[in-house]
């Protein structure tokens, strides 16, 4: 993926805690593995790097809408519902690790949320182009075909 | 969230008048202290006949944050413990960071008299409430084991209960991850630690036995109260899901023991 550095990359709050590698704690390494991560881990740490590379500063949207939540089902997501025994500590581990992570980020730009949209409304309205029909028009099948 | 043997001491010896501690037994019963207030600490204690003891507390010497200083008394040389300036320092900090978290103004208040209060008395007047309390001695073993029965179906009722409690919020979670975990340890306290108790004194048992085993007690009500409201104090519940899983550190029942499914099987 080429980066330029004229945009801005900004990530939700999801897709930035799945940048957190987790630390299994030894009651469940059996089932999890000694780390816990995001199958979209390495492409993220990839993505990551290169804008470091780049100096491409990564932005977040602040405030973040439905923290709590995000941080449930991203929980939820790693443990793909795994843990059969004592799930509700382990749930409970991995989301405290989450929240640190969250609280000791730094490094990121923040994207403020407003209400005044009227300059993305202006960059639409200048980049506008009418809606073509594919050519050559798709074939539509008969209904003897169907 | 653990307290350092530094931030531990560094508390201690803030709010201890002239900001010394005159024996290393009555220092050991002042780290012990902490663990009643539910403020976990990076030191274990085993159980002696004078008390809660530990072995770390003999392995502490002269650092940025306190000295040892030796004195007489009635002609036995003795070795106190006193404040150096930055304790002060790591103390409020130890305070906003750490304490504040899982103590209210009044428990943190309760906290500082009773540090200010034990360091007053002898070793052994502390031990005494300190035994009568837990349930140490060999003459209330009935008592004790009723106690350990008791709350294993207390927390058996309530593991069949936590379906009522939703996993939508992190403080519902918390809650649920509390009542699940001491469920499973009062049944390794009942058929594991208190199964078999000898009839003389057990040299060898973890204090910590005994404190989750009246921390438990505690814990009962409360959850009740937390369970049926709508706005749940999440603060209480964290200080106490904070010390039963986190004051844990060569302890068996631990989520660090690779082994710890084997020490409850289902």
């Amino acid at each position: 993926m080429a980066l330029d550095p004229k945009n801005q990359y900004a990530f939700d709050e999801c897709s930035i805690l799945h940048f957190c590698q987790l630390r299994v704690p030894a009651a469940w390494r059996a089932v999890f593995g000694d780390v816990l991560q995001h199958r979209n881990y390495p492409k993220l740490l990839r993505l990551l790097h290169g804008l470091q590379k780049c100096f491409i500063p990564p932005y977040r949207f602040a405030p973040a809408s439905n923290l709590e939540g995000n941080l449930i089902r991203t929980a939820e997501g790693l443990l793909e519902g795994r843990a059969a025994w004592m799930p509700n500590p382990v749930k409970k581990l991995i989301l405290e690790q989450l929240q640190e992570y969250l609280e000791s980020l730094d490094g990121y730009a923040a994207i403020e949320k407003g209400t005044e949209f009227s300059s993305v409304k202006a960059a639409f309205t200048a980049h506008q182009r009418p809606l073509a029909k594919s050519n050559p028009p798709k074939r539509v099948p008969k209904q003897s075909e169907i | 969230m653990r307290l350092t043997k530094d931030e531990a001491m560094s508390l201690i010896l803030r709010f201890a008048p002239n900001h010394r501690i005159s024996s290393k037994t009555l220092l050991n019963k002042l780290l012990a202290s902490f663990n009643l207030h539910l403020i976990p600490i990076d030191i274990e204690f085993k159980l002696n006949k004078f008390g809660s003891f530990s072995p770390d507390v003999d392995k502490l010497s002269s650092n940025d944050y306190f000295e040892k200083y030796a004195y007489e008394y009635n002609g036995t040389p003795c070795i106190g413990y006193r404040m150096k300036p930055p304790a002060t320092e790591l103390a409020e900090k130890t305070i906003r960071t750490k304490l504040e978290k899982i103590l209210s103004v009044g428990e943190l208040l309760a906290f500082k008299k009773e540090i200010q209060h034990l360091s007053t008395l002898s070793a052994s007047d502390i031990s005494d409430t300190e035994h009568r309390k837990l349930l140490v001695e060999v003459e209330d073993r009935d008592t004790l084991l009723q106690k350990v029965n008791t709350l294993h179906v207390d927390f058996y009722d309530l593991y069949q209960e936590l379906d009522k409690i939703p996993e939508d919020s992190i403080v519902n979670i918390t809650l649920r991850a509390l009542i699940e975990y001491c469920y499973y340890l009062t049944k390794y306290l009942r058929d594991k630690r208190f199964k078999r108790l000898e009839e003389a004194y057990d040299h060898d048992a973890y204090m910590l036995d005994y404190y989750f085993l009246h921390i438990l007690s505690r814990a009962i009500p409360m959850i009740k109260e937390e369970m049926g409201k709508k706005d749940k104090d999440s603060r209480v519940i964290n200080k106490y899901y904070q010390f039963i899983v986190n004051s844990v550190k060569e302890y068996p029942f631990s989520l660090e023991n690779p082994d710890l499914k084997k020490l409850v099987p289902a």
